[in-house]
């Protein structure tokens, strides 16, 4: 039997219209009649006719090949010359129980990205890094944090030759090879505190060497601390995760705008905080690990910890329900945490 | 061919859309887009433009959209290796993270250009395309020269600068060989907005009276959790009546009076009756469904907008619209695609 379906024509790029039908042949074929007069405008074989994508709720457009277009007035008639797969993703796009594997299905995978795959293929990606990447990024990065943080040191030369020394017997004792390490002093207004870059360049402000002057442990602890990043290349890696994350996520999620973009932006950013703190107990493990080995012990840590606290004004009596609070929008664990953590290690003994 | 139309006759603009099968349509589009790792994300692309035009008709026509798939892939796929390479050279090196921002800065304009340049002549309306006639000189104008007049001169230049720059958007457009008019006036953007500074000076003000009042109170440490947990709900207020009331008054009297002033001569003129208050139910109930469904509802929000848009907006037919010849091949040039990833889609109705 063959089927027939009313609608209007338009003509080949003109916006001149006409209602119209159309009679489908059993093999594919058209013929299509001006409704009016009932005669025939023309007859098409199946080669020759397009249809559009067929979209739930709207009629499925039908080009001749002189660029005419035939819109059936009905939009849900489906034309039987259609193939299968041309029809599948409409038949997804209608059914509910599609609809809810797909909600439950979205988050799961994007979970499933941000904290297993991405940050294994960082953790991967780094060791074939050329190791001009890392120099050359450890070279810039230094460059723009003295134009905007540093100034230069104002220790003495005795003092900075005193923690060079410390520094170097650290890495020769556990037997690190020196010649990518290199230890920067710097005066900065930021109080004390210490970076470490990808490339193995420590920078230790003036405050911090003054701070620990009476407590040399617990300056090799933070050194230790720094090493630990370098050793674990936690700076590459972590530039690999974000280049990586905000990557899939423009190419996936390009369409969101607005309160969307900001939730899962606000969710990412909050993975990767967590990764952030994942990293400093990392460097913390291997910094405790290494007192050991040098037989310093672990409490070495917990003063470096409490020397900062009180430098940076924080209580370090004080509970810690607040840094609970505060603790997912961090980039470092808890001081009280990694204090309780060094003590432990301490007792462990 | 059909009765022609001797006079002009007004017409409404009918969106048929529906959340719940829009919702379906684009959350089953994301999955796919999320395993493919963005790759459908093409497909995604053209099926949710394809549903919102031809849910949208005049006169008994659907707009259509014609981009295919591999259109848009092929241009992602530039896209995405522009960034690539983009992202990697700005991490290298600090002196290219200078220089490549610049260079992407002049390239900006051209982007946004060709992209609105795509999106309308991908559109048909009865089976002609839009199209776009804008220059680089004035896209550069436009959205780098006048918007920075505009922030020199504290802001005092930024109507004009968005006259100029909605002059450039929409008086450019052509179709089927005809060009649009737009009749937009200084003096309506200087008092729309002077109107809405003049109401965020007065929330601003009322804020500033209620925070001092409970500082005081309060014996005021906002750092302390408690004081911040009582001003949040009044500062989350004044921060909404500013975003979507004064938002909203804005967005609806400039579509009013681009509609109202936008014509094709001999073929349509426009009328757009959107109110205020009605815009602004319609952006903050959207902006709640968006918040508390994490970006899910965000299909809804689409079918909202656009439902609303299309009832406040009529179309007064002219005769010359028939036997209007399409005057835009199917061939698009470099870079159309690509800067399709920009969104940066005059929004036709």
């Amino acid at each position: 039997m063959n089927t027939s379906v009313g609608g209007v024509y338009v003509t080949a790029g003109q916006a001149t219209s006409c209602p119209a039908y159309v009679v489908c042949d059993s093999d594919g074929g058209v013929w299509l009649y001006r409704t009016a007069t009932r005669e025939v405008i023309q007859h098409s074989g199946a080669e020759t006719l397009k249809y559009a994508s067929v979209i739930p709720g709207l009629p499925v457009d039908l080009f001749f090949v002189d660029g005419g277009v035939f819109t059936p007035s009905d939009p849900t008639f489906r034309w039987p010359a259609l193939s299968e797969t041309s029809r599948i993703p409409e038949w997804l796009e209608r059914h509910s129980a599609v609809t809810i594997m797909a909600m439950v299905l979205i988050p799961a995978f994007l979970w499933a990205m941000v904290v297993h795959v991405i940050p294994a293929g960082a953790r991967w990606s780094v060791d074939y890094l050329p190791d001009t990447v890392s120099r050359e990024m450890g070279k810039q990065t230094l460059s723009a944090l003295d134009e905007i943080w540093f100034d230069p040191s104002e220790l003495e030369f005795d003092t900075q030759q005193q923690v060079t020394r410390q520094w170097q017997q650290v890495l020769l004792q556990l037997g690190i090879h020196s010649e990518h390490y290199r230890l920067n002093f710097r005066a900065s207004g930021i109080g004390a505190n210490a970076f470490a870059l990808p490339d193995g360049t420590v920078v230790i402000t003036d405050d911090l060497v003054w701070l620990t002057r009476e407590h040399p442990d617990a300056l090799t602890a933070i050194l230790l601390h720094e090493i630990g990043h370098v050793q674990h290349q936690h700076g590459m890696q972590l530039v690999a995760q974000t280049t990586a994350t905000s990557l899939l996520f423009t190419i996936m999620l390009g369409d969101i705008e607005g309160a969307g973009e900001m939730v899962l932006g606000a969710g990412v950013g909050l993975a990767q905080n967590a990764f952030s703190r994942d990293m400093e107990r990392e460097a913390d493990k291997f910094a405790l690990e290494k007192l050991k080995q040098l037989s310093i012990s672990p409490t070495a840590f917990a003063d470096a910890m409490r020397l900062l606290m009180e430098s940076h004004g924080m209580e370090t009596t004080k509970g810690d329900s607040q840094e609970d609070i505060l603790q997912y929008i961090s980039t470092h664990p808890g001081m009280l945490e990694r204090i309780r953590g060094a003590e432990q290690a301490a007792n462990s003994e | 061919m059909t009765t022609p139309h001797s006079a002009a006759r007004p017409v409404p603009v009918e969106f048929t859309g529906k959340s719940g099968e829009y919702f379906k349509l684009w959350v089953v589009n994301l999955l796919l887009t999320i395993v493919t790792l963005g790759i459908y994300g093409a497909w995604a692309k053209v099926r949710n433009t394809q549903y919102m035009h031809g849910h949208t008709s005049i006169d008994g026509h659907r707009l259509r959209y014609l981009a295919t798939p591999i259109q848009i892939l092929k241009g992602r796929a530039i896209a995405l290796a522009l960034f690539i390479t983009y992202s990697v050279l700005i991490n290298v090196s600090v002196y290219l993270g200078l220089i490549l921002p610049l260079i992407f800065m002049v390239a900006v304009p051209w982007l946004i250009k060709q992209g609105i340049r795509f999106s309308l002549r991908m559109t048909a309306y009865r089976n002609v395309r839009f199209s776009f006639t804008g220059t680089y000189g004035g896209a550069l104008m436009a959205f780098l020269v006048y918007p920075l007049i505009g922030s020199v001169t504290f802001f005092l230049a930024m109507p004009w600068a968005l006259k100029k720059i909605h002059e450039y958007m929409y008086d450019n457009i052509t179709y089927g060989g005809k060009k649009l008019t737009l009749n937009n006036t200084t003096s309506f953007y200087y008092g729309v907005i002077l109107i809405a500074m003049g109401i965020v000076i007065a929330i601003i003000t009322a804020l500033a009276m209620f925070f001092v009042g409970a500082g005081a109170l309060a014996s005021g440490d906002f750092r302390d959790p408690a004081v911040m947990m009582a001003i949040a709900p009044v500062f989350f207020l004044g921060y909404f009546l500013i975003v979507y009331g004064v938002s909203g008054f804005v967005m609806a009297n400039l579509r009013n009076h681009i509609y109202n002033n936008l014509s094709m001569e001999g073929v349509a003129s426009f009328d757009s009756s959107v109110s205020v208050p009605g815009y602004i139910l319609l952006t903050f109930t959207n902006g709640l469904l968006l918040v508390f469904t994490l970006g899910l509802a965000y299909p809804v929000t689409q079918i909202r907008k656009a439902a609303y848009l299309a009832a406040a907006t009529e179309v007064i037919l002219q005769p010359g619209l028939e036997g209007l010849l399409n005057t835009v091949d199917d061939e698009s040039a470099i870079g159309e695609e690509t800067s399709e990833m920009f969104d940066a889609d005059v929004s036709l109705i």
